[in-house]
């Protein structure tokens, strides 16, 4: 790549990590299973026991002194089960979910569960639904990989103004989408890797994006960031890959 | 005697009318001792997501408010030492009629059906909180692990 500012996705992946971030559950007891979800996060996790009942419990996030913000168990059940359909396909528009991710961007993940990377994706996607303009530019490891979600990405562009992106391989031609562009990609890097940005419509406060590599089969390392800096490269770069 | 307790519970009652210095106590009854950042922490996540959730207050205000009146006002009731300089918060025990004061408020302030903490104290008060102990203070019991591990509430229970 010509760029002197990102070399390859796994740069600007390791860039988008911050500091690391400390969960502390209250609540009657660590629930084991949520345990597991918030164990796939690179963040310090602390349980304090209060004598409520579980579905008073709650979770917070916080980044050294800086409080970030709490989380419900009310959701409990959406931590462990996440919404996988979009927010524009479903009634559930609130995920409890969705909240972490955004509370824990900047912060690794590794995830052996394909459906919780596409939870996690979500949290990209819905913001970009929300705002409904603006570019979100989508990687698939290939083009064929994309048919499943050609009717949930039509329903996308159907309710909003928002112009989507898809990067992959090309082994597979989907048919023509109003505000649907497809970029093949021929440098193989992407089909290792899953990226999902939003272009925040030009305002760094929306900018976002979500990388992960499928460092092993079934096995995905990656990162949500809010860095307006680190989107814009990563757009950049996904833009000079198919040139 | 049970007037004794009585003025007890109503003084208590009193300092505890704030919901952020019940979750004090309440954290404090299992720990004993917290920094104040982690009690800082636990009122803040009580109202955004836990059960005091719908109260709207910065985190930054939890903590002022929390260092400049909460913490003070419980010190003044003897309910705990706070020292300032190292910021840690240390529990000093209630008496059984308030642990069980204590007790009961707990239940209203988590019960789904939301009780009137007035009328959890007209009950504790018309069933007399103080007969099955003496009125000596037992400061040690502070750290009983009340109601954990069980889904039995509380003495507000079957009222």
């Amino acid at each position: 790549m010509e760029t002197d500012t990102a070399t390859s996705l796994r740069e600007l992946r390791d860039r988008a990590r911050g500091p690391v971030k400390r969960i502390t559950t209250f609540g009657p007891e660590a629930y084991a299973d949520v345990e597991s979800v918030l164990g796939q996060f690179d963040a310090t996790l602390t349980h304090e026991y209060l004598p409520i009942p579980e579905s008073d419990s709650y979770l917070t996030v916080r980044s050294g002194d800086r409080h970030l913000g709490s989380v419900s168990a009310a959701a409990l059940g959406d931590l462990r089960d996440p919404v996988e359909r979009p927010p524009w396909d479903t009634e559930t528009r609130e995920s409890a979910y969705r909240e972490l991710v955004s509370l824990l961007s900047g912060t690794t993940f590794v995830m052996d569960d394909r459906r919780r990377l596409v939870a996690t994706a979500r949290e990209i996607e819905d913001r970009a639904y929300r705002h409904g303009r603006g570019r979100l530019s989508v990687t698939f490891q290939s083009l064929s990989a994309f048919r499943a979600q050609v009717p949930a990405y039509r329903r996308l562009v159907g309710s909003t103004d928002l112009e989507v992106v898809v990067f992959g391989t090309p082994d597979w031609e989907p048919p023509p989408i109003e505000n649907v562009t497809v970029e093949p990609d021929t440098t193989g890097e992407l089909t290792e890797f899953w990226v999902v940005a939003f272009d925040g419509d030009g305002a760094d406060g929306r900018k976002c994006a979500m990388i992960a590599e499928e460092a092993d089969p079934d096995e995905y390392t990656g990162v949500v960031t809010y860095d307006p800096a680190v989107v814009d490269d990563l757009i950049e770069y996904l833009e000079r890959a198919v040139d | 005697m049970v007037t004794g307790d009585t003025e007890e519970v109503s003084h208590l009652f009193q300092v505890l009318s704030h919901p952020h210095r019940r979750v004090v106590v309440y954290y404090l009854r299992e720990h004993e001792t917290a920094s104040f950042a982690t009690l800082a922490e636990t009122v803040t996540g009580w109202i955004e997501a836990g059960p005091g959730r719908g109260e709207s207050m910065t985190d930054r205000n939890v903590r002022a408010t929390l260092h400049h009146a909460h913490l003070p006002a419980l010190a003044e009731a003897g309910l705990v030492r706070y020292d300032t300089d190292s910021g840690t918060v240390t529990f000093l025990g209630l008496s059984a009629a308030a642990d069980e004061v204590v007790d009961a408020s707990l239940d209203a302030d988590t019960s789904a059906a939301r009780l009137d903490l007035e009328r959890v104290l007209a009950a504790v008060d018309e069933s007399g909180c103080g007969q099955s102990t003496d009125s000596t203070t037992s400061e040690s019991d502070g750290s009983v692990n009340r109601g954990s591990g069980t889904d039995s509430g509380g003495p507000g229970d079957g009222n």
